[in-house]
């Protein structure tokens, strides 16, 4: 399938999904639920941007993800704008975010940018919880407007916004995966050496790969503020989101749009049912079990198996 | 005689305290084959890695395809463009090369002198090589190895915009000019040695390279295996492309090459007609000992 087509096949599948579940669904609890799982495609697509096609291990996903968020908080404090042009701006600074953490940061390989990631998220948690203006550590109450821009429950509202992020991410995911863009990044992801040699500019596309999945977790983040309603440090910049970024793709598969999807329906959903049948206490332990079964039967994730069946019947 | 396609001014390359070059002058005339040898630690590969841009040389020029630089002294050169690479850390290398490029942009080199340029650029320019240790893209296939090259280079020169299938067409042709057609779609992991080898040339060459350097591309091979190696170098030679081969396997070398340069210790000792090269004193010294 083209890209072009790709798009508007996605566009329109996610049409369909919104449409049907606005329908069918009544109960509002499971479009709460089904905003987390969305927010997650989003966070591990964006993380397998940089981690899966380009090879950098990035551990920073809750600053990202949080500076989204914060944007959002100043945004609502200073200005009445709607959550999606917030969204749009939590992605420029994300993104922004992203680029300077290249800058800094990508002449570090595998495991030393994997720290410094992590370093990142301390230095910005630490950021926001001396910023009074935003609530510092005691956190701060959003107050969601009384009415929804369109039909339905606010939260209706944001998980129909978190499903078109979805689509974009998705799609913009896959559109690089087939482009010359890709195929740099897959040349950096298996040799930087060989790849300048090649004539693949590498410092240039790994800004262009930390700042795309900087921005694409903070216009996640965005609406973060108006789903919990309050928000902290602590919870906003949770390792969970970090933690989950990274085992979602890996479960899934890194080699593949598709593979990110996957890990993060399925974890996510998961976490979800876990959360209410069982207790909230559970959910990374469950992500850490499952990652163990999954490196060990399948290293290569979902998609990663599923391929190398096809293959081993082709033979 | 037409201009040189690469000259080599008084270059020097240290790591720390550990001189690896010094003061190497060598010119590469368009479409000869060259070899370079020398012992183990001579420099060989250090010297190919700074005129590819891997590395980054301390002091001295290179000039690639350019005019002939002789109206202007290396030491000019240096004072003028040059100082700040090698007195910046390490880390912000990239950095300080953009403005070293700019600042030797303005010495009226035509944007030819590469001093400082970034690999890739060099690669775009024509410059390409192949590395000792073969550096295939291990998670894509063969047809996508050779991919990379062409649309980082060939497609970005000059606003060239090939076709899909134009593209595809000069991937499968440039692997059948090795013997790997039958594997385009097989990952470097099923690869034979010298299958790696040949796949390693061909990503090179698949930048149409004006300029190519070959480093060891037939070490641990078997003399069949070299000799297969050594045809399709000697036609890309052909197809007009100015070979450096870097090799220990001296029959190779000799039979390919019309001119050697030795390399002891850093230092350039004789460069001349091969059969003269290895009669030169020195180099008898280099490699047998007193």
């Amino acid at each position: 399938m083209g890209t072009g087509k790709f798009w508007v096949v996605s566009f329109i599948v996610t049409l369909v999904i919104l449409l049907l579940t606005r329908w069918l669904i009544g109960n509002e609890y499971y479009f709460f639920a089904a905003y987390q799982v969305l927010q997650f495609i989003v966070l591990a697509t964006a993380w397998n941007i940089l981690g899966g096609y380009t090879g950098y291990t990035n551990f920073g996903t809750g600053a990202f993800f949080a500076v989204g968020a914060y944007t959002a908080v100043v945004l609502h404090k200073t200005t009445s704008l709607p959550v999606p042009v917030m969204m749009l701006a939590g992605g420029v600074i994300s993104g922004v975010v992203g680029f300077g953490m290249g800058y800094l940061t990508l002449r570090l390989k595998g495991v030393f940018f994997a720290i410094a990631t992590l370093a990142l998220a301390i230095v910005a948690q630490t950021l926001i919880v001396n910023w009074d203006y935003v609530g510092g550590s005691r956190g701060i109450y959003v107050i969601r407007p009384q009415n929804s821009p369109i039909y339905g429950s606010y939260i209706q509202y944001l998980y129909s916004l978190m499903l078109a992020l979805t689509w974009i991410s998705v799609a913009i995911a896959r559109t690089i995966e087939r482009s010359t863009l890709g195929l740099g990044f897959n040349a950096i992801r298996d040799d930087e050496q060989a790849a300048e040699a090649a004539g693949v500019p590498t410092l240039r596309l790994k800004l262009i790969s930390t700042t795309l999945s900087g921005a694409l977790m903070g216009m996640s983040g965005a609406p973060l503020p108006y789903y919990v309603t309050y928000l902290d440090p602590a919870s906003s910049f949770n390792l969970s989101y970090a933690v989950n970024s990274v085992a979602m793709p890996l479960i899934g598969g890194m080699t593949s749009w598709i593979g990110p999807v996957i890990g993060a329906v399925l974890l996510g959903t998961i976490q979800q049912l876990a959360t209410v049948t069982i207790s909230s206490a559970l959910n990374l332990l469950i992500v850490g079990v499952l990652l163990i079964v999954f490196v060990i039967i399948a290293p290569n994730g979902i998609v990663g198996l599923v391929q190398s069946r096809r293959r081993g019947r082709l033979r | 005689m037409a201009a040189p396609i690469l000259e080599v001014n008084g270059l020097g390359k240290r790591f720390g305290g550990f001189v690896a070059l010094e003061n190497i002058n060598v010119t590469v005339e368009t479409g000869e084959r060259l070899g370079l040898i020398g012992p183990n630690g001579s420099g060989k590969s250090t010297l190919v890695n700074c005129l590819s841009g891997t590395l980054h040389h301390d002091t001295g020029s290179v000039a690639f395809d350019g005019r002939r630089l002789s109206h202007l002294d290396p030491g000019d050169l240096y004072r003028r463009g040059l100082t700040r690479t090698f007195q910046q850390p390490r880390v912000f290398r990239e950095l300080t090369l953009l403005e070293n490029h700019h600042d030797t942009g303005s010495v009226a080199f035509d944007g030819r002198a590469i001093d400082g340029m970034p690999a890739y650029r060099r690669t775009r320019l024509g410059l390409a090589r192949s590395f000792q240790l073969p550096k295939p893209f291990r998670s894509l296939s063969l047809v996508d190895n050779l991919r990379i090259p062409v649309l980082y280079t060939v497609n970005a020169r000059h606003g060239a915009h090939l076709s899909a299938a134009a593209i595809a067409e000069r991937c499968r042709s440039l692997l059948a000019d090795v013997g790997l057609a039958d594997k385009a779609l097989h990952l470097p992991r099923d690869l034979t040695q010298v299958e790696m080898r040949k796949l390693e040339l061909a990503r090179a060459v698949a930048s149409a390279p004006r300029l190519l350097f070959a480093d060891e591309a037939m070490a641990g091979l078997s003399p069949s295996e070299v000799e297969e190696i050594l045809a399709v170098l000697f036609r890309l030679n052909e197809q007009g492309i100015t070979i450096v081969l870097i090799e220990h396997i001296m029959r190779a070398v000799m039979s390919f090459s019309t001119r050697l340069v030795v390399l002891v210790a850093g230092q350039k000792i004789a460069d001349g007609a091969p059969q003269e090269a290895i009669r030169n004193p020195e180099v008898e010294r280099a490699y047998l000992g007193e």
